[in-house]
């Protein structure tokens, strides 16, 4: 699994690539707390070329958004394919995060 | 469908983390065997996953180099599916149907096993460690594409 930050604007961009697990997931935890140490205004977390997420992704997922909420901050996520869309629906987690078709549509939604 | 066992596999793996890909691979591998479709392959995949996360975290503690032993039994139309570890026994209250709580998401993966398995079972009867038991009734999906 691979894990990037770029910057746009205001928003953080977290770039999650491959399959996320047990074993890969803190490797997104170490990108998403250093974006929420830093404070930063608006994560979002590009999901687009995950293949395959279990709930210790989810739950590294549920961290970064309570950490951002902790400082009144904005945390989206972007891109899910059907099958990961559904790790969220079966948690019962859809409704909690903030969800987008794209990066795009999260980055306008920035405010 | 035949009531007889038609097929049976077992994989055994050490409690490594990193192994969790190489058991989805296989998962996956037999699901396209099954002609299942992709959904239901992932599904499968995920309950197998959970599974195996909740044992190395919670029977073996995190603990590397154990024992986990799955085993797939597919009669007729009905998939079985055996995890058996030889840790510590789960806690009959963390086991319990629930839903998921946000205030420990580490609790996730047994209620998104019990939302994509038919049949969930926690045999605690052997001396050592504890049988996960899963059933999927494969049917609606099968031949999906």
């Amino acid at each position: 699994m691979d894990v990037a930050v770029r910057h746009d604007g205001r928003a953080a961009i977290v770039q999650v690539q491959g399959e996320v697990d047990l074993y890969s997931a803190p490797k997104m935890r170490e990108a998403l707390v250093g974006l929420t140490d830093g404070r930063s205004p608006a994560v979002l977390v590009d999901l687009s070329r995950v293949e395959y997420m279990d709930s210790s992704g989810v739950a590294t997922l549920v961290e970064g958004l309570q950490r951002v909420r902790q400082y009144g901050g904005q945390f989206k996520l972007a891109g899910l394919a059907p099958a990961i869309r559904d790790v969220f629906r079966f948690a019962r987690l859809e409704k909690v995060f903030e969800i987008y078709e794209d990066t795009q549509a999260a980055l306008r939604a920035v405010r | 469908m035949a009531s007889r066992v038609s097929e049976t596999f077992q994989i055994e793996v050490t409690s490594s983390p990193r192994l969790l890909q190489v058991v989805r691979a296989a998962v996956g591998q037999y699901g396209r065997l099954l002609d299942l479709g992709e959904g239901e392959t992932h599904r499968l995949k995920t309950a197998v996953d959970e599974a195996l996360t909740n044992i190395i975290r919670h029977s073996y503690g995190g603990e590397a180099g154990q024992r986990i032993v799955i085993t797939f039994i597919l009669s007729g139309a009905r998939l079985e599916i055996l995890l058996r570890d030889f840790g510590r026994k789960p806690d009959p209250a963390r086991v319990a149907p629930r839903e998921p709580d946000l205030s420990r998401p580490g609790g996730l993966g047994l209620p998104l096993i019990r939302s994509v398995m038919d049949e969930v079972e926690f045999d605690l009867s052997p001396e050592r460690g504890t049988i996960l038991r899963l059933v999927k009734h494969l049917g609606a999906e099968r031949g999906a594409r």
